[in-house]
């Protein structure tokens, strides 16, 4: 194995970081749940998680690198009670063999988490992949109390073909999709229609890569569940994270720019 | 400025034309195998690529896969391939991709200047 590959393999060599995801109706209430995203080797370009997992992908341990970063967050979240967080998991991996879903499940019960904790954002970076067994371990996932969310959905192969086959509790609306300013009419047309699919199977949107007020409210006059981006909250290292939820509490608030 | 792609396996050549590409002027993102360079291709943007054709591969030419793709993503005329190691066959393949030849041992003022010819 490369040098490259044994650094990226190396769970000491990655990195956790957190965006908490905020209610639309309610933003005061900023941490209502959390997605776990990881960073690679620092000081290397598999520092950029785009760059880590398209690397995975050409070097075939994407599954490998996806259940070591899962590992990776749990042995931080063990320590925050209640906080459900979502994961990103890619379609080859949750359809990889039937052992992922103790995979998943095990290391939970190892760090005392309950499985409705944990919502599981499935990312489709390929269209080549076992649908049977994909929907399989998903049933078996959400038997076990586990969320499902299709993840930046509108784009790639994140479409409407997957949102039947998984039928998600989420649906989260990919950033390119939101419009830059309510002026520009076809992003306007093609947000609206990300948010029609999604209410159509009974799912909560979140709204992805909210930077400004005018995003903000856009979203929250279309009803939109709820919405992440640098707006409200940058990825947070787990100190960070923690000292934000131990000085206000889940429900608590470092938002106060958005009451005005 | 110019945002540069350098693939080589041997870290004494990539710092060293890192280094000295910096000082031309260059952005440069650094990459020391195939598979990193074809992420860093696909995620990225490049104004230019070079790339050795040896990368951790004793008998193979995986450096001639970074130089289609890039060749396929910012046309042929602004990939550049080192070896040192040239053959007919080697030439012939970089040929076929269409890109520029650089033999080693050259001297790092050359690879400058071309660099900036094909930035042009």
């Amino acid at each position: 194995m490369s040098r490259l590959a044994t650094l990226a393999l190396d769970p000491r060599q990655l990195h956790a970081r957190y965006q908490p995801i905020v209610d639309c109706q309610d933003p005061l209430t900023p941490i209502v749940t959390l997605e776990c995203l990881i960073r690679g080797p620092q000081n290397t370009n598999l520092f950029d998680p785009q760059v880590l997992f398209e690397y995975a992908r050409r070097k075939h341990f994407e599954h490998t690198l996806d259940l070591l970063s899962y590992r990776c967050f749990l042995g931080e979240l063990s320590w925050l009670c209640d906080v459900p967080f979502s994961i990103n998991l890619h379609a080859t991996t949750l359809s990889h063999d039937r052992e992922v879903v103790q995979q998943i499940l095990d290391p939970l019960h190892e760090s005392g988490i309950a499985p409705e904790r944990l919502n599981i954002e499935l990312i489709e970076s390929v269209p080549e992949i076992n649908v049977n067994l994909l929907v399989q371990n998903l049933n078996d996932l959400r038997a076990a109390g586990v969320k499902l969310a299709v993840d930046d959905f509108g784009v790639a192969y994140a479409n409407l073909h997957l949102l039947g086959l998984v039928q998600p509790e989420i649906v989260k609306i990919d950033r390119s999709l939101l419009p830059v300013n309510g002026s520009d009419r076809k992003a306007t047309a093609c947000f609206l229609a990300a948010v029609r699919s999604a209410r159509t199977l009974g799912a909560r949107i979140v709204a992805e890569g909210v930077e400004t007020r005018s995003q903000f409210e856009f979203v929250r006059s279309l009803g939109v569940t709820y919405a992440q981006g640098y707006f409200f909250h940058k990825p947070l290292e787990f100190r960070e994270l923690e000292d934000r939820i131990h000085s206000t509490g889940p429900a608590g608030t470092s938002n106060r720019h958005l009451a005005s | 400025m110019k945002k540069v792609l350098l693939v080589d396996d041997d870290d004494a050549v990539r710092t060293a034309l890192r280094e000295v590409l910096i000082s031309a002027g260059f952005d440069v993102t650094a990459a020391e195998e195939r598979e990193e360079a074809e992420a860093l291709l696909a995620i990225r943007s490049y104004d230019l690529v070079i790339t050795d054709l040896r990368l951790g591969d004793l008998n193979g030419y995986s450096g001639l896969q970074v130089l289609s793709e890039a060749a396929h993503r910012i046309g042929a005329g602004r990939v550049l391939a080192m070896t040192g190691h040239a053959n007919p066959l080697v030439e012939s393949a970089v040929e076929e991709v269409g890109s520029g030849l650089l033999k080693k041992p050259f001297s790092l003022s050359k690879c400058v200047s071309l660099c900036n010819e094909m930035v042009q």
